[in-house]
């Protein structure tokens, strides 16, 4: 292990300076580099860091004393956020840091979550943290990014003998992930694809995937949910896919209308900025699945399919699909790379079939027309006479995706 | 030894390769399988019947259930017993997991078995989710979130699964290596932040003088579960529980706010020598956004704690049924228990011009303790606010003669 690949500590020293310095010692003791980076805002910083508080403030565009004359604790925070994805970024790209760890309590794991997730997808990132029992909060933190979360058992206040035990064994684990394999070859061979999912729309996917892996494609599922679309789209923006199968964009909707698969704002976009080819399709994208306790008189009244025990699709109105086609065909007309839609005309996922309550392929061409009416002309919408769950939609989607990935 | 516990139906390939990273890397491994649906990817080293044996069931008898989750059950009763004695035997240097929904509940029900400083990782899908519920978790877990659904092993699987073997025997070589709690105890205090709290800087001291190490757990991030935890696994041998704001009465319990079922029993069962305190018993913690709060509350005099949570006042009604449970599970404990009231105030907000200053509360919170608390169980009041010098002295002084000698 003694390779000295360098590990970057991320800490507030202001508070903890103590537990910090203990755990740099240990990464060095175990033959690496620690190189330890003070979010500190508070007092004078600690001169002992190797990347200094004053630093980060001044790469987030600020100094130290500007923060300590300021009150404004969401903007120094954000300040200190940014200068140091900023320097992490760079230490992350010229080799010099080949994994992160940070202590804290929350707020500095928040920070540290922060700049985490501002770094490449499988460098060893991993979070100390004290409130990481906190109902949720593990979510919180990490949000969507590869983060390992240790809980410190105790507070994070004092080396006692169950802190420094805590400390040592995350010394040992963050070392043991940064010598885990080299970076650098994370892509293999095979061309990635990224494939969106939920459900309702499963043979369609699993029969899609199986194609493709037979064509020697590499398929990643996510989950169409929120958490698991979002990451995907980050995912993308950092490069690791060659190509999109975006099955159930359902998420571009929820977001406006707050829906609980809310995929934030910038869902369908990532694939388009990085220029690489997309196939799209319309699982769940006539359904919204606002919190019950947020219903209103509206929704009650509205045509339903109960998912599960608790989860209840409503059908979009007719002016929601409206609403939607508009964003889809704003996200899309942007993208830089090849766009191919492909749309059932009998049903868009297993929810949507003949005698079922929210069944209506007819309201489903309100989408589809406004979308061909708004979308440039060379994006080619291709309309399936058969439901998303068939096998010859699949088949559809297959095809499509051979033109565009192989060219 | 490295134990690898998953479903070799659905995570074989997964599992599969963890052992080889960690075979690469010189790990003595043992693959566990908690499977009970398909077929196995591999044989394991401990096959599902093994598993099931151990309990004194059959395979049939498993197949028969047609529940899932007691399957699980039955499969986590068994492996517990299985890891457990190879804890005992010492051969066991870390255990890491890999799982779903099933996966997770399984690997965190074998993973409670044993104690704080034993390696413990979780590659796990459902890290996002409420699955991972706190009362659950062993309190040095190490989470890895899988971030994809991952089908096969992709190279992205891959470098997840080559990060959470890297974890496992890092921290498994520091376990061999390093030092260990065994043997020792320590004293716990359980606290807030400092700004609502600030006994531990007058407590700490005095209570090192006596010769103790003292640990200390923030409650309000959550940290009442692993207190609660520790007390059980013997590794901490006095309390001193001074801030209960994690110990929510029935009226609120299941409402949203921080509220850890089992607090104030652990140490009663254990009989080990405890002081306590109604610290922050003047509010409740609620660790979402304000817009989630449930409406009755939102009237209430309030305010933020951090970027994570929100203090809401506590009624005088609820006041008095936290003392009223306070009393009951303080009487069913055993051994040497005191509790101190400050009557000025029971937080830093709970002074005149603070959020929550109600000079009433401290007398309402003592009559309905009085009445109902054991004679075995000493009551204290003291004409001090909570934050005073006067009240760590009392604390440290009282926990003295509660305990034996050092």
């Amino acid at each position: 292990m003694a390779d000295g690949k360098g590990i970057l500590l991320i800490a507030t020293m202001d508070t903890k300076g103590v537990e910090a310095l203990y755990l740099r010692e240990r990464i060095r003791g175990l033959g690496r580099k620690p190189v330890l980076m003070d979010l500190s805002m508070a007092g004078k910083g600690e001169a002992q860091a190797e990347v200094l508080a004053d630093e980060v403030a001044r790469a987030g565009g600020s100094s130290l004393e500007q923060i300590h004359g300021s009150r404004d604790r969401a903007s120094n925070t954000e300040v200190m956020i940014a200068g140091a994805s900023s320097i992490a970024r760079r230490l992350v790209g010229e080799g010099e840091v080949h994994g992160v760890v940070s202590i804290g309590g929350s707020t500095g794991s928040l920070m540290a979550a922060d700049v985490m997730r501002a770094l490449p997808f499988g460098i060893p990132k991993l979070i100390i943290s004290s409130t990481a029992a906190l109902p949720g909060m593990s979510t919180r933190y990490i949000g969507t990014g590869d983060i390992t979360l240790m809980h410190s058992v105790i507070e994070v206040s004092g080396l006692s003998d169950v802190l420094k035990n805590v400390i040592d064994r995350a010394a040992y684990a963050v070392c043991g992930m940064a010598d885990a394999t080299p970076l650098g070859e994370l892509k293999g061979k095979a061309k990635l694809i990224a494939l969106t999912m939920l459900g309702p729309c499963e043979q369609c996917a699993s029969g899609v995937r199986k194609a493709l892996e037979e064509k020697g494609f590499q398929v990643v599922g996510f989950s169409a949910a929120g958490i698991g679309d979002r990451a995907m789209e980050e995912m993308i923006a950092q490069g690791l896919f060659d190509g999109v199968v975006d099955l159930a964009p359902g998420g571009v909707l929820e977001h406006l209308i707050g829906g609980m698969r809310d995929a934030g704002p910038h869902r369908l976009e990532s694939a388009g900025e990085m220029g690489i080819p997309q196939v799209i399709s319309t699982c769940s994208v006539n359904h919204i699945t606002p919190p019950k306790r947020k219903y209103t008189e509206d929704h009650r009244k509205r045509r339903k399919y109960d998912l599960d025990r608790f989860r209840t699709w409503l059908r979009a109105s007719p002016e929601e699909l409206t609403t939607a086609a508009q964003a889809f065909a704003g996200k899309l007309n942007r993208a830089k790379g090849p766009v191919r839609l492909v749309i059932p005309l009998k049903g868009w996922s297993s929810a949507d079939y003949p005698g079922s309550e929210t069944y209506d392929p007819e309201q489903d061409l309100i989408f589809v027309s406004e979308l061909k009416r708004l979308l440039k002309p060379e994006i080619e919408v291709s309309l399936v006479k058969a439901n998303m769950e068939d096998p010859e939609f699949a088949r559809a989607i297959t095809g499509v995706c051979e033109e565009v990935f192989i060219g | 030894m490295i134990v690898i516990l998953g479903t070799l139906d659905t995570k074989g390939d997964k599992i599969a390769y963890i052992k080889q990273l960690l075979e690469a890397r010189g790990a003595k491994t043992l693959v566990i399988d908690g499977g009970v649906l398909g077929t196995p990817f591999f044989k394991a080293d401990i096959p599902r019947e093994e598993v099931i044996r151990s309990t004194g069931r059959s395979l049939e008898e498993i197949g028969s259930l047609g529940e899932e989750a007691e399957a699980i059950r039955i499969m986590a009763e068994g492996a517990s017993r299985i890891v457990a004695d190879l804890y005992s035997s010492g051969e066991l240097e870390g255990i890491i997991g890999v799982g779903g929904t099933m996966g997770t509940s399984l690997f965190l029900a074998v993973a409670a078995v044993l104690p704080v400083g034993v390696p413990k990782v979780i590659f796990s899908t459902t890290a996002f989710t409420s699955h991972l519920r706190p009362e659950l978790v062993p309190p040095d877990l190490i989470v890895i979130p899988a971030v994809s659904d991952v089908w096969g092993l992709s190279s992205l699987a891959r470098r997840m699964l080559e990060n959470a073997a890297g974890a496992v025997w890092g921290a498994a070589r520091m376990y061999r290596e390093g030092e260990d709690l065994q043997g020792k105890t320590f004293l716990g205090i359980t606290t807030l932040g400092i700004t609502a709290l600030r006994y531990v800087q007058w407590l700490t001291p005095a209570l090192e003088e006596m010769g103790y190490q003292v640990v200390m757990f923030h409650v309000g991030g959550g940290q009442g579960w692993p207190f609660e935890q520790l007390v059980g696994q013997g590794v901490i041998s006095g309390v001193l529980d001074l801030c209960l704001i994690d110990l929510c009465p029935g009226s609120v319990a299941g409402r949203g706010f921080l509220s850890v079922p089992g607090r104030l029993e652990t140490a009663g069962r254990k009989g080990i020598p405890q002081v306590i305190a109604p610290g922050g018993v003047d509010f409740f913690t609620w660790p979402g956004p304000l817009e989630a709060m449930p409406e009755d509350f939102r009237g209430r005099r309030k305010h933020q704690h951090n970027e994570l949570a929100w203090a809401v006042e506590r009624s005088l009604d609820e006041v008095a049924e936290t003392a009223e449970l306070v009393a009951a599970r303080l009487n069913r404990g055993q051994g040497p228990r005191a509790i101190v009231i400050p009557q000025l105030g029971f937080s830093e907000w709970d002074k005149p011009g603070g959020a929550f200053y109600d000079p009433e509360r401290s007398g309402v919170f003592t009559h309905a303790l009085r009445a109902q608390l054991s004679p075995e169980v000493k009551l204290v009041g003291l004409k001090a606010h909570i934050n005073d010098p006067a009240f760590a002295a009392e604390a440290a002084r009282i926990f003295s003669s509660l305990s034996p000698s050092q």
